[in-house]
């Protein structure tokens, strides 16, 4: 299956954006960098100090150009710094830490919220007008207008501190040690059991908004009508016939959302004490952690691109028009 | 003989006192969603501009005998860690939210509006890359870049306002590019081609005025987002800052007290926010349908 180069070139000037802005935002900061560390270490700055700092967070002295070719080489070479906050540790070895549990949790908040908010549309598509649909789709709009924030709080409060449900915090029990058992997979599930419900409600009622009204204008096409003439069932015209093909503009929103879903796993991150991205930007930006910051941003940038180049791939795979176009 | 049609209908005799009335008629053919929105959000601003004068306590003042008292008859939505009155800070609490919001949606919109007209408008190279470039920032976390510009510039009500202006410029300009390609092909943009007028001419006197409910939907919607986006910004500290009563600032501080079951700060400064994105929603979307039934 090809990707149109038109698309590839897109990627790769965010990709090329994202690098840009990286080198020029954190020098808009009033001071240097390593000033404000130097700052920090207060009566422990001793000229000997001052210097290695120096030395090893970058030479500012350096003339601007000078400075970007030292970045562009050290992004080649994966080098992304090295943490002011987990001093000795680098920015990679910060960010590998993290970026699984993140991965993991918006992986399932999505396949969660496809399932549900697909069905759900589709359901009030089929039936609509009807008692379903007039319940279910003015939920949706009001589902996507509660910031995470808010959802994260008042799930946490009702399941996590009233009713004790679910864990309040961690990715899991740290009095087991992580391996491949079932009672840590058991820990590792109930403990992402609220920030999924905190960040698929979202999720599920732009699926459901954006389901519906697709589903609404293929339902008026000859093939469904055709399908129903065949005489097959009314659940083999809806799913095999109609939904597959209302499915396209669900996926191209999905590809759209995928920056908001990053913001929504960060205030859920927070919010639970997540282990993931979200909480590492948070505890980063809260210690002006630069090399962190820009390192996620790299990081996100690459894994919404990687996502938009899947959504095009799947694509083919739902519309065999597109596979034929390509081919 | 006559028709019918020609006898006006009867008129329901108007009820409710004169001032209702009057209110009634400025609403009169709206939908509901739009009546309702509004005056939710027009309690917000009175709230902000007025509340001052009606709220039970100083917002500001600290009671150091009375901190995290949960509610009751002398505070009604209880008391936070320093002992200031919940709904008091509730009631002026909007008052940043609805000036940086506003003004960041009013600068981000006219900022799109005008790069759409002209991607728009023109064809060849110019559309081209900015189509492009356009499509290229769609696809980016902007949350990671709205933090990271923030920590580096600090926080403050112009920054937030600046930042958030930028962001919302590209995504406007997207729809706004979509609107203009659609209205060029139309006769009175060739007429007034033929009549010789400018491409800035055309572009602002002729095609912007026939675009307006696409901006002006655009206008509410953004405005949405942006109390969204603005009290998920305060919440992390990067938004509006102390000593504000602003709700997002409000959820932060209680929010650790939530694991202790001290609820009433988190959940009626939620309610708060909730309410101003709600009704922001109501107006858009009964804006949407108005504009579609009319059509």
């Amino acid at each position: 299956m090809r990707i149109p180069l038109r698309r590839l070139g897109v990627y790769f000037v965010a990709f090329l954006f994202a690098i840009v802005m990286n080198f020029t935002v954190p020098r808009l900061m009033p001071g240097s960098p390593v000033d404000g560390m130097i700052a920090q270490l207060g009566p422990r700055a001793t000229p000997a100090a001052i210097e290695a700092i120096k030395a090893r967070f970058g030479a500012v002295e350096q003339p601007i150009l000078g400075q970007f070719v030292d970045y562009i080489t050290g992004l080649a070479r994966l080098d992304l710094g090295v943490s002011v906050k987990y001093y000795p540790q680098t920015v990679t070895q910060v960010l590998a830490r993290s970026a699984g549990w993140t991965a993991f949790l918006v992986t399932t908040a999505i396949i969660f919220s496809l399932c549900v908010g697909v069905s759900l549309g589709a359901v009030a598509a089929w039936r609509r007008g009807g008692r379903f649909d007039a319940f279910v789709s003015p939920f949706s709009v009001v589902l996507i207008a509660i910031p995470p924030v808010i959802i994260g709080l008042a799930t946490l409060f009702t399941f996590g501190v009233t009713l004790r449900w679910f864990p309040v915090g961690y990715a899991y029990n740290p009095d087991l040690d992580p391996g491949l058992n079932f009672t840590f997979f058991g820990s590792v599930f109930w403990h992402a059991v609220m920030p999924v419900l905190t960040l698929s409600p979202y999720l599920i009622g732009e699926f459901q908004t954006t389901m519906r009204s697709s589903m609404i204008s293929v339902l008026g096409e000859d093939y469904v009508t055709m399908g129903r003439a065949k005489g097959l069932g009314e659940t083999a015209v809806m799913f095999s016939y109609a939904a597959r093909n209302a499915m396209l503009p669900v996926l191209t929103n999905l590809a759209l959302m995928l920056g908001a879903v990053f913001g929504g796993s960060i205030v859920t991150e927070i919010v639970f004490n997540y282990p993931g991205l979200g909480l590492t930007l948070f505890t980063a930006s809260v210690a002006r952690d630069y090399p962190v910051i820009q390192g996620q941003l790299l990081l996100m940038t690459m894994a919404t691109l990687g996502a938009n180049l899947l959504v095009d791939i799947l694509y083919g795979v739902v519309d065999p028009r597109i596979r034929e176009e390509r081919a | 003989m006559t028709d019918l049609a020609e006898f006006p209908a009867p008129r329901r005799a108007a009820v409710g006192l004169p001032a209702l009335r009057r209110i009634r008629s400025v609403f009169a053919g709206l939908p509901p969603s739009v009546v309702v929105g509004s005056l939710l959000l027009l309690f917000w601003v009175a709230g902000a501009l007025f509340g001052n004068l009606f709220v039970p306590y100083d917002p500001y003042a600290e009671d150091f005998l009375a901190m995290l008292t949960p509610p009751d008859a002398l505070h009604w939505f209880g008391t936070d860690q320093l002992g200031r009155d919940v709904l008091s800070r509730i009631v002026v609490g909007s008052r940043d939210i609805l000036l940086v919001a506003p003004l960041a949606t009013l600068a981000g919109v006219a900022a799109g509006s005008i790069i759409g007209l002209v991607l728009g408008y023109f064809d060849g190279l110019v559309d081209a890359i900015g189509a492009r470039l356009l499509d290229t920032l769609m696809a980016f976390p902007f949350i990671v870049l709205v933090t990271m510009t923030l920590v580096a510039i600090g926080p403050s009500n112009l920054t937030v306002i600046l930042v958030i202006a930028i962001a919302y410029a590209p995504l406007v300009a997207r729809t706004v590019r979509a609107a203009v390609r659609e209205q060029k092909e139309r006769d009175y943009v060739s007429a007034a081609r033929l009549g010789g007028e400018g491409a800035f001419a055309i572009m602002f006197l002729e095609i912007l005025p026939n675009i307006r409910e696409t901006i002006l939907i655009e206008l509410v919607t953004r405005l949405g987002y942006a109390f969204f986006s603005i009290a998920t910004l305060s919440f992390l500290g990067l938004g509006i800052q102390p000593p504000s009563a602003d709700w997002g600032l409000a959820v932060a501080d209680g929010y650790g007290f939530l694991t202790g079951g001290k609820w009433w700060v988190v959940v009626f400064n939620s309610a708060a926010i909730v309410s101003l994105v709600m009704a922001t929603n109501l107006i858009a979307q009964g804006i949407g349908a108005f504009e579609n039934s009319d059509a």
